[in-house]
């Protein structure tokens, strides 16, 4: 929230006025939050799990959500476990975009609990964010910078400045050949997708919340996001993807899902 | 929770920037505004009987009421880019206090297409026969001014980004919004030209601007918020 600005930066004011201006940034970062008010007053009591904390575990729990007259989830539960990933085959229009947009907070469920690492998400959303990365069908990408000029605005959002390995990560993604000085608007819908996947890869997230991540690519760019997934989970971090192919993952580590009504 | 994160002051500098270089990139949306400005404030005096003293008389609705309709023109601009490419939503769910984020590109585009405006108006007044001693005075309240319209313009523009028909609805919302800022700019102006002390309009201009600056980010961001619901 707000007040990350002075807390984790303390050489910005002396101090002496840390404090107040501390406590005013809180009340601010309060009422930014006024639509949530529930948030606000948990958040004084929060408990506040270590970084090394062993079990970063998503956990749904009976998750209603309504768009407009349609019920569209009806009491949904499932966990994830840290190094796993859960595939939704769920067929069209059964809410696999609206449970995503629910789990990153976009949308607000009528009922039930969302919790990360034991702390329910609504208490402190800042932190799951911060855990967590979504990739949905807009790719956010701005059509009149390069590759390069998206990666390293998307990785300042996020990342403290420093050496980030920009080049790499495009590298890795397949996309080395491409002309640095090209703007993203004269790229192809696959490898636009691959530039947003080499800034997932940037991100250090533990949660990845993905909406239809092979649309437009080929194949090679398919085994590209599934290695990018190994990867991902082979270093503990956990993924929801809603797709109708499922991608070839670790059995042992893969769940998929084919309709919501079935038990997760 | 990943150990190191980047400061909130320094991804809304991300953000300004990248905005700044996104307008070199694409001159278009920031020099339609100045260019409608500048062009409407020209064609007040043909239209006129071009009798200085009534031209003076004028002057301040005159430069008032384009500054109001060229800054809507640029509101449109304000949020809907990065609405329909999804930049928003990364920004809701980067972590980083989405307020913040919000006033860093209210910001730029207050640089963008506040500021311009603040530079032109002066000579703007000149052509509409204000006297050179107006100017300081002039150009204070149309700063103030800009700013609470870009201010005010953002809760607009987050709360049509949804619209179909974003523009006129845009406008019923924001104008009504924004009247105080138009009587009491236009008077300040006024004020200025007539060669009298302008100061007490300026400060209620100025006091409106610390009211938008402090209330209305919150208000614009929770009206973005909605519309990405």
């Amino acid at each position: 929230m707000v007040s990350a600005l002075l807390g984790h930066n303390p050489r910005l004011v002396p101090a002496r006025v840390t404090c107040s201006f501390k406590q005013a940034w809180a009340d601010v970062a309060k009422l930014v939050d006024a639509a949530d008010l529930k948030s606000a007053s948990r958040r004084g009591v929060r408990v506040r799990v270590p970084p090394s904390a062993p079990n970063l575990r998503l956990e749904v729990h009976k998750l209603h959500l309504w768009r407009g007259d349609r019920h569209l989830l009806r009491g949904l539960s499932f966990a994830l476990d840290p190094g796993s990933t859960l595939q939704l085959l769920w067929p069209n229009g059964t809410g696999k975009t609206s449970l995503l947009r629910c789990l990153a907070g976009f949308l607000h469920a009528e009922e039930g609990q969302i919790r990360w690492g034991g702390v329910s998400v609504r208490a402190d959303r800042d932190a799951f964010h911060w855990d967590m990365a979504y990739l949905g069908h807009d790719t956010a990408l701005k059509a009149d910078l390069t590759a390069l000029e998206n990666l390293r605005f998307a990785c300042a959002l996020r990342v403290p400045r420093g050496e980030v390995p920009l080049q790499a990560a495009l590298d890795s993604v397949g996309l080395s050949k491409i002309d640095p000085r090209q703007p993203v608007r004269s790229l192809s819908a696959g490898q636009q997708r691959r530039v947003a996947l080499a800034r997932l890869s940037l991100w250090d997230a533990k949660l990845w919340l993905l909406d239809e991540p092979a649309s437009n690519l080929d194949a090679a760019g398919q085994a590209v996001l599934e290695a990018l997934l190994k990867a991902h989970m082979e270093s503990g971090g956990a993924a929801i993807l809603a797709t109708h192919h499922a991608l070839a993952l670790p059995q042992a580590h893969c769940r998929l899902w084919q309709s919501p009504s079935d038990p997760a | 929770m990943s150990a190191s994160r980047a400061s909130t002051a320094s991804a809304a500098l991300a953000v300004l920037r990248r905005d700044l270089l996104l307008a070199v990139r694409r001159p278009g949306e920031w020099l339609q505004p100045l260019a409608f400005f500048v062009l409407v404030t020209v064609l007040f005096p043909l239209a006129v009987d071009p009798e200085p003293s009534r031209l003076r008389q004028l002057a301040p609705a005159a430069l008032w009421v384009t500054l109001l309709l060229s800054s809507l023109l640029a509101l449109e601009f304000l949020f809907r880019e990065d609405r329909r490419d999804g930049t928003l939503e990364q920004y809701l769910v980067s972590g980083q206090s989405f307020t913040a984020l919000l006033v860093a590109k209210t910001a730029t585009h207050w640089l963008l297409t506040g500021l311009p405006l603040v530079l032109v108006g002066p000579l703007a007044a000149l052509s509409l026969g204000a006297p050179p001693q107006a100017l300081p005075g002039v150009c204070v309240a149309l700063l103030l001014g800009s700013v609470s319209l870009s201010l005010i313009g953002a809760i607009g523009a987050g709360l049509t980004l949804g619209a179909r028909s974003g523009g006129a609805l845009l406008s019923l919302l924001v104008l009504p919004l924004v009247m105080p800022v138009l009587v009491f700019g236009a008077r300040a102006t006024q004020l200025a030209i007539a060669g009298d002390e302008a100061a007490s309009a300026l400060y209620l201009l100025a006091a409106i601007g610390a009211l938008s600056l402090t209330l209305a980010p919150l208000a614009a961001a929770a009206a973005v918020r909605i519309s990405l619901e």
